[in-house]
């Protein structure tokens, strides 16, 4: 009977010199398969997560932002141009347009 | 056909180069499988999958590395993945029969004969085979790298994304660890 030092060897060695297996038969065909089914019935990514869809809501969110930031800016304009309209009406003609509450 | 014309006709969605590619790596991939996952079943599909993750991902190949690198990187990471799930279903399915939740048995898988061994050295390898089943993840990689496919120290630094010195000391320490462990099988059982 060998020592157990030379079976330790012996069963270190068992793999020297292993040949290389190859891929069963119809790999290719069964791999094919597979893809059809899994690649086939891969699921659309959720709508609201495409970045299309993303995309032109991010635009469009700028865009109502801007048309309303340019709005307000005219709606500004022109209530600055109407007050003082007033005062310089009021001061043409001698009048107070202040008002006094406490007096 | 070099390899960057291959490359380029998959990125462009070339089946018949696609083919050509599984031909020339299915055995690769196949045997560094069985070599990693001790069954031919799980091999089988697991190669599959290597060649489904490759046709999914071939459009951002930026060819860093070779081609062979790349795919066997794919299996290496495909197979680990694959041992660790079947790590957790085998706690969980632990723990569950300890609760008797579920009944099933938590079996040992048989031993693992390698169709490529000889017939005189078959129980030897099935104890190796065993024992390189124990071995941590990075050492039983570098080990059925080099001794199942011939792959010299540099190709496996590139697969494992390490230097080839780190390459060196993995087999060192892998072949102590089974030295170690075939060691004490043997005595234990003697």
């Amino acid at each position: 009977m060998p020592s157990p030092d030379n079976q330790t060897d012996k069963v270190l060695q068992s793999l020297d010199g292993i040949g290389k297996l190859q891929a069963p038969d119809f790999f290719y065909t069964r791999l094919q398969a597979r893809m059809e089914k899994e690649l086939l019935n891969e699921p659309a990514p959720f709508l609201l997560l495409r970045p299309a869809f993303l995309s032109s809501c991010l635009a469009l969110v700028l865009a109502f932002n801007i048309i309303t930031l340019l709005i307000n800016t005219k709606d500004t304009a022109a209530q600055n141009n109407g007050a003082a309209g007033i005062e310089s009406f009021a001061r043409e003609y001698n009048m107070n347009t202040a008002t006094q509450l406490y007096e | 056909m070099t390899e960057q014309e291959l490359i380029s006709r998959l990125q462009k969605g070339d089946e018949q180069a696609y083919k050509l590619l599984v031909s020339l790596y299915q055995d690769k991939v196949f045997n560094t499988a069985v070599g990693l996952l001790q069954q031919h079943g799980d091999a089988e599909d697991i190669a599959q999958e290597v060649f489904i993750q490759v046709y999914r991902s071939v459009p951002q190949f930026k060819g860093a590395a070779a081609l062979s690198t790349w795919i066997y990187r794919i299996t290496v990471t495909k197979c680990l993945d694959h041992i660790r799930s079947k790590k957790r279903k085998k706690r969980f399915g632990f723990v569950m029969s300890i609760f008797g939740n579920n009944n099933q048995l938590v079996y040992e898988p048989a031993d693992f004969h390698h169709p490529a061994v000889v017939l005189d050295k078959k129980e030897d390898a099935a104890l190796l085979f065993k024992m390189i089943d124990g071995l941590p993840e990075n050492q039983k990689t570098a080990f059925i790298l080099n001794k199942l496919e011939d792959l010299g120290y540099r190709e496996i630094a590139a697969i494992m994304q390490t230097t080839e010195s780190a390459v060196d000391s993995l087999l060192q320490r892998a072949r102590q660890n089974l030295k170690k462990s075939v060691s004490a099988k043997i005595n234990n059982s003697s």
